[in-house]
């Protein structure tokens, strides 16, 4: 099939998922909480605390500052650290992550600062506590919100895994640059994007209906 | 019940000090449907919020069944809350929850055990009427219905204080009444004491027994809805008043008593509860030398007494209109001249 096997077409749906699924999952369990320390260490939140949110705000803009490549490159020693090699789909996990968490936190951030004030003041007139008011008030009437935000945050990590091929990530959009790009195969190239706008299609519809049913409208 | 003593409360905003409420006394008694008047800004929602520490004052005291808040721990400033209930004018329902859900919250938060949760939800939606919408979701309930929902929530930890704010402002006039009527059942069959807030007399006239009017921070006057829809002193009062009780001559009779050339004088008569039965115009055709025309007449039902006000043109001598205006007072009755 002109010079890519099927098998190496499967390979590479293989590792792209495999990428994605991890550091989505990592990144979530990272940015989530961020994203929700934001809403409430903020001048107006329920338990501001400046000088924690303005360190936060700052690193979160640090880090979504830098282009994936650079960072991808600029944090091996970490990778190293953490994953014990800096080659490979396992490897490009940790960048992916560290790329991201604090996009994650920043769209939690704006999901849960959708919900009004109307809610919070509700939270208070029943005198709950701040745990309470993330847990049964803030997270609830955001949830909808934050399904699409994830699946942003997914359709983003995609396309960072195309940049991990630089490190022997591999995936779908390593494939097309190696295999199509490179090697002025047009056909390569055609057919791998046809297979991402498939995964990003399948993607963002199940995310619009899981957000419609969750927001019950 | 509830008591505010010399209340003062200052906001900061952008190094800029404002003045919400100014040196604020009133007292709450139980079993009140307490009702706060004013325009927007007047600083009746701050005044609200107090109650249940939603703000807390810049000087004076706020008590609650005789606990001052500010004096409280928060342990004992829960307490306090949780014998409060809360509705609000966007009714601040969560969109993701079922009504049952959103009802049976507070309850949650108090780690209430489900099956005493569950009846005490359906309990509450029986009383408000929505016992059928217990699977529905906000978005699928009209106006009226949310703040049902919102008063069952209110409701669903037996509080003994209501605190109502705008609670009818975003309804159709229709809903409102639907709603007042439910909010005085609520005082009459659980006994609880209603402190609302509003800028809509009709709210006042229809449900409170007691009123204050706020400007500016300041508590202008306050007492009975009787007395103070009878005798309107401060302009803002008389402009409140106005928008439920109409005590002017229509424009078109005006003119005509301004074209007629007779000798004569009029007067607005005031009646209250039981004066409203005397015959006394027959009474006064009887015994005075007059001829006389009602020009206009009104009769509001307030708190289960009426409030009657009717203009009446006199014709006849100077002498003699005088004599009559003295017997009105004497009489007890509150009469002031109008000019034609």
């Amino acid at each position: 099939m002109n010079s890519v096997s099927t098998d190496l077409i499967i390979q590479s749906i293989y590792e792209t998922l495999y990428m994605v699924s991890v550091s989505l999952l990592i990144g979530t369990l990272i940015g989530v909480p961020l994203g929700i320390l934001l809403v409430i260490t903020r001048a107006n939140g329920i338990k501001p605390k400046r000088i924690f949110f303005t360190l936060l705000n700052g690193v979160i803009n640090i880090v979504r500052s830098v282009p994936f490549i650079i960072l991808l490159v600029a944090i091996t020693p970490l990778t190293r650290l953490i994953a014990g090699q800096t080659y490979g789909s396992t490897a490009a996990i940790v960048p992916l992550v560290v790329y991201i968490a604090p996009f994650i936190a920043r769209l939690v951030e704006n999901s849960v600062l959708e919900v009004g004030p109307g809610i919070i003041e509700l939270a208070k007139s029943l005198g709950a506590s701040t745990f309470q008011t993330i847990r049964y008030f803030l997270m609830p009437e955001a949830l909808g919100s934050l399904v699409l935000t994830m699946t942003t945050a997914t359709i983003g990590l995609i396309g960072a895994t195309a940049m991990a091929g630089t490190i022997g990530g591999g995936g779908i959009g390593s494939l097309a640059i190696t295999y199509g790009y490179e090697r002025f195969n047009t056909f390569v190239i055609i057919l791998t994007v046809i297979i991402l706008i498939i995964i990003v299609q399948i993607i963002q519809g199940i995310g619009n209906r899981l957000a419609k049913k969750l927001r019950h409208e | 019940m509830i008591e505010f003593e010399n209340v003062i409360k200052e906001f900061h905003h952008k190094g800029k000090k404002m003045t919400a409420l100014q040196n604020v006394s009133l007292k709450i008694e139980k079993g009140d449907i307490y009702g706060v008047i004013g325009y927007s800004g007047a600083g009746k929602s701050t005044l609200l919020r107090m109650v249940n520490a939603l703000e807390v004052p810049t000087a004076g005291r706020v008590l609650v069944n005789g606990k001052e808040l500010g004096a409280l721990k928060t342990l004992e400033l829960s307490q306090v809350k949780k014998n409060i209930g809360m509705i609000f004018q966007h009714f601040n329902l969560l969109e993701s929850k079922t009504v049952f859900e959103n009802v049976a919250l507070p309850l949650v938060l108090n780690k209430v055990d489900k099956a005493t949760i569950k009846q005490k939800v359906k309990e509450l939606l029986e009383f408000v009427g929505l016992a059928d919408k217990e699977n529905s979701y906000p978005r699928q309930l009209s106006g009226g219905q949310k703040q049902r929902v919102g008063i069952a929530r209110a409701l669903v930890t037996n509080p003994q204080i209501l605190l109502c704010d705008e609670a009818t402002s975003a309804l159709d006039p229709k809903t409102t009444v639907s709603i007042l009527e439910l909010l005085k059942r609520i005082n009459k069959e659980l006994k609880i004491t209603i402190l609302i807030v509003t800028h809509e007399m009709e709210v006042i006239r229809k449900i409170c027994n007691k009123v204050a009017v706020m400007e500016k921070g300041h508590v202008i006057e306050a007492g009975d809805v009787i007395d103070v829809f009878g005798h309107p002193k401060q302009m803002t009062t008389i402009e409140f008043v106005k928008t439920v009780i109409h005590d002017e001559i229509p424009p078109s009779v005006l003119e005509e008593l301004k074209r007629e050339k007779r000798n004569k004088r009029i007067y607005q008569l005031k009646f209250f509860g039981k004066n409203t039965t005397k015959p006394l115009l027959s009474t006064l055709s009887k015994e005075f030398a007059v001829d006389l025309n009602i020009v206009f007449a009104n009769v509001t039902e307030l708190q289960g007494t009426t409030l009657g006000i009717f203009t009446v043109a006199f014709y006849g001598e100077d002498l003699e209109l005088e004599r009559l205006y003295q017997y009105i007072v004497e009489n007890e009755i509150a009469v002031k001249e109008v000019m034609a």
